[in-house]
Formats: structure tokens, sequence, C-alpha cells
């Protein structure tokens, strides 16, 4: 039994840690595509171990193991891809600027990421800049 | 030589003064922005601490009448909630602005 509360604790310290560092992730990186990289990945993780944890620390040491941890997790596990999914999609259809080339690996204007790649995109991607002033 | 039950409780203590930390520090991200997503993002990722924080607190602080599966049930319905929430929220940004002439 104290295995198995040793890894649970275990389990809850590493998903809380995950959890601090997408916390950090949000508050540091300076796009909202880096930004969404580390709260879809950090969250994700973190949620996991957490409930991981829990899960254990439940069924070693109350009524046994039922179901309801499993639901969480399956749950959390199959919405946090669709929702980073849609939150990317939006980022990209309003043309959220990416990070100024200094905070990423140089790249030479017309590589993909470059500053006049937008203009390359298929009409559907292309960001739709509100015009607040009409000409 | 600790027993297991105390190691899990300073597990869960001083995961939920973390996970707290965590949140109240990405309100900043929530308040600076400077977009909507970038404050959506922020906010997904502090329902998730708030989900982690529930489901701590219910092994820090189980009773005999309340163990600490009792409290997945809420950290259950603040999952659903906060996807549907980030979903739409997401959706109405795309949404072609009606003073938009070209479209």
């Amino acid at each position: 039994m104290l295995a198995l509360e040793a890894l649970a604790a275990l389990l809850i310290v590493a998903g809380v840690t995950f959890l601090a560092l997408a916390a950090l992730g949000i508050l540091r990186l300076p796009s909202v595509y880096m930004r969404l990289h580390a709260s879809a990945v950090g969250t994700t993780v973190g949620i996991g171990g957490v409930v991981l944890g829990t899960a254990l620390h439940a069924s070693v040491s109350e009524s046994g193991p039922r179901l309801k941890e499993v639901l969480v997790l399956a749950f959390l596990l199959l919405t946090a891809p669709v929702a980073s999914h849609v939150l990317g999609r939006a980022a990209y259809l309003t043309g959220a600027p990416h990070a100024p080339p200094a905070a990423r690996a140089e790249r030479r204007p017309g590589e993909p990421g470059g500053a006049e790649d937008v203009r390359r995109r298929p009409a559907a991607l292309r960001p739709r800049v509100r015009r607040r002033e009409s000409s | 030589m600790p027993d297991g039950r105390s190691l899990v409780d300073a597990a869960a203590t001083g995961g939920l003064v973390v996970v707290g930390l965590a949140a109240l520090a990405l309100l900043y991200r929530v308040v600076r922005g400077p977009t909507v997503l970038d404050r959506l993002v922020a906010i997904d990722a502090i329902t998730v601490n708030i989900i982690a924080f529930v489901a701590l607190f219910g092994v820090g602080f189980e009773t005999a009448a309340f163990e600490s599966r009792v409290y997945l049930d809420v950290a259950l319905v603040v999952a659903v909630i906060a996807f549907l929430a980030t979903a739409a929220v997401a959706r109405y940004a795309v949404r072609p602005h009606p003073d938009d002439a070209e479209r």
C-alpha cells in the first residue's frame, strides 16, 4: 500500500509541476500560437497526472475503484485537443501576428512562417482583417 | 518512515497552493490580452487549474462523509462547461464582422 500511495503522491506532484510550467509558458511566451502550445501540452499532461494520482489514491484508500475518475480523464483527454484546435484555427483565421523574428529562429522572407507568407494562403484561410474606416 | 496517507496529503496540500497561485498568475494574461484569443487561452488554462484544484481538494480534505471522489462530480461539470465555453467563444471570434465591406 505504501508503494501505491507514494506513486499517487509522485503523480500528483508531477501533474502540478506541469500545470505550473504551462502557466509560466502562457505568461511568458510572445505569440498566441506559442501560448497555445504551452497551454495545450502542459495542461493535458498536468491534469492527467493529477487525476491519475487522485484515482490511484481513491482506489487504494477508499471503497474500491469506480468509473468516475476514468470518466473525468477521458473527457479531458478527448476535449483538450479539440479546444486547442478551435483556438488555433480562430487565431489563424483572424490573422493573429506571429512572434517577431528575433524571438524565433531566423527566417528569410518567403519561407513558411515568414512575414509575407500570409498572402500566399488560399483565400478561405486568409486572415479576415476588420476594416474600421471604409475607403 | 512516513505512511502513504500523509505522503498523499502533503502532495495534495502543496499542489493546492501551487495550482491556486498558477491560476491567479494566469489572470495577468487575461487582463493584459492583447487579443480575445490570448484571453481565451488563459481562461481555458485557468479552468483546467480549477479542475485540478477541485480534485486535489477532494484528496486533501476528505472526510468519512465526503470521500475524495465526491468532488470529481464538480470537476466533471466544470470540464464540460469549460469546453463548451471555449469552443463557442472561439467560433464567435472568427465570424466575419458585419462592417466588413468585402464580405
